[in-house]
């Protein structure tokens, strides 16, 4: 069973500044596992036997949702617990582990990573900072291309034609921007001590709404969407006229990452 | 011979700290353990994609949250 303390402490010190949150994933003790850890998948899931909580393994996506909502119930109150979808997908990609950690820097980039989660080493990251203080793309616009990641591509509709501009060399410091027109963005630090209010709006593509940070220079309105890769410009506006606005966008090739996400739809293979 | 022993005793610490972590009891799926730290992401390197739904169904994207310190813990209830 879980052991609440530590974590929920460090998330008591600096929630105020800091994101806390917690991915919810397959049951690493469900109470239908095999009894002998040998017998137990690569990453675990075998019975504890005196375990005080006891959960199957979950069978459909809303068996998750219940497990999640109970522990944040039990301990975790102030943290946003997400639901990994049934395949673990994000556990996967993210190493696989049952209890792992991660701190994430406010570039988008891994400030560390621990195998087995322990508050001291990121209490250690956070109270060396000079400052927590969350900022957004209205104080830096280069904040979405410090997330860069070498592949992302976002395609747009320019007056009835189809653009595509991808992103390659992507470093903490500049990054390739190849399309229409190539170029190299050099990214200089971002020290404001200043905090703008952005002014947020969705903006419905393909059925799915998108968040987004409008920024206005003179009579242009662009619109920058985080949930996109690259710059996530989504949409360029001139005197309230439509001059580019996303179609599709994605992280791999001809993947598209605009489409609604609906993991209670899942279905076990085979079915 | 005091010396001889703590030789022994020495080399028996060294023999137990250099044991497989599969022989000192480590959870099993050591090879994942091991892994871990060299797989990607690595530290410096942007966070993978995280898009999903939150208990109460609001949806999230992790880059929600740039411009900010995001601690991320993996885990189950039990």
């Amino acid at each position: 069973m879980r052991q609440f303390g530590e974590m929920e402490e460090l998330q008591k010190d600096f929630g105020q500044e800091v994101v806390f949150l917690f991915v919810y994933t397959k049951e690493a003790h469900p109470d239908d596992g095999p009894s002998n850890r040998a017998d137990a998948s690569e990453t675990g899931g075998w019975r504890m036997k005196n375990n005080a909580v006891k959960i199957d393994t979950h069978k459909k996506y809303s068996d998750r949702v219940k497990s999640a909502k109970e522990l944040k119930q039990a301990g975790k109150e102030n943290w946003r617990v997400l639901v990994d979808d049934m395949d673990s997908t994000v556990q996967t990609a993210w190493g696989k582990l049952p209890n792992s950690a991660y701190l994430i820097a406010p570039t988008g980039r891994v400030a560390g990573k621990w195998a087995w989660v322990s508050a001291a080493p990121i209490r250690e990251v956070l109270k060396a900072q000079s400052s927590l203080k969350p900022y957004t793309i209205a104080d830096d616009a280069l904040l979405p291309l410090r997330a860069c990641a070498e592949g992302a591509w976002l395609t747009y509709d320019v007056g009835g034609n189809k653009e595509t501009i991808r992103f390659e060399n992507c470093s903490a410091t500049s990054l390739t921007r190849a399309g229409a027109k190539s170029e190299t963005i050099k990214l200089l630090e971002f020290d404001s001590k200043e905090r703008v209010k952005p002014v947020s709006k969705p903006l419905r593509v393909n059925g799915v709404d998108l968040p987004c940070v409008v920024l206005t220079a003179g009579t242009v309105q662009t619109w920058v969407c985080p949930w996109l890769p690259g710059d996530g410009v989504a949409r360029v506006m001139d005197d309230k006229k439509v001059l580019r606005t996303i179609a599709e966008a994605g992280i791999e090739k001809d993947k598209n990452l605009i489409a609604a996400y609906e993991p209670e739809k899942w279905k076990p293979a085979g079915k | 011979m005091a010396a001889r022993l703590l030789t022994a005793a020495l080399i028996g610490l060294l023999g137990v700290l250099w044991l497989p972590a599969s022989a000192q009891g480590k959870p099993k799926g050591g090879t994942v353990f091991a892994e871990f730290d060299k797989t990607r992401p690595l530290a410096g390197d942007a966070s993978l994609r995280l898009h999903l739904k939150d208990s109460e169904g609001g949806e999230m994207d992790l880059r929600d949250y740039l411009g900010s310190w995001v601690v991320l813990e993996f885990g189950s209830y039990t």
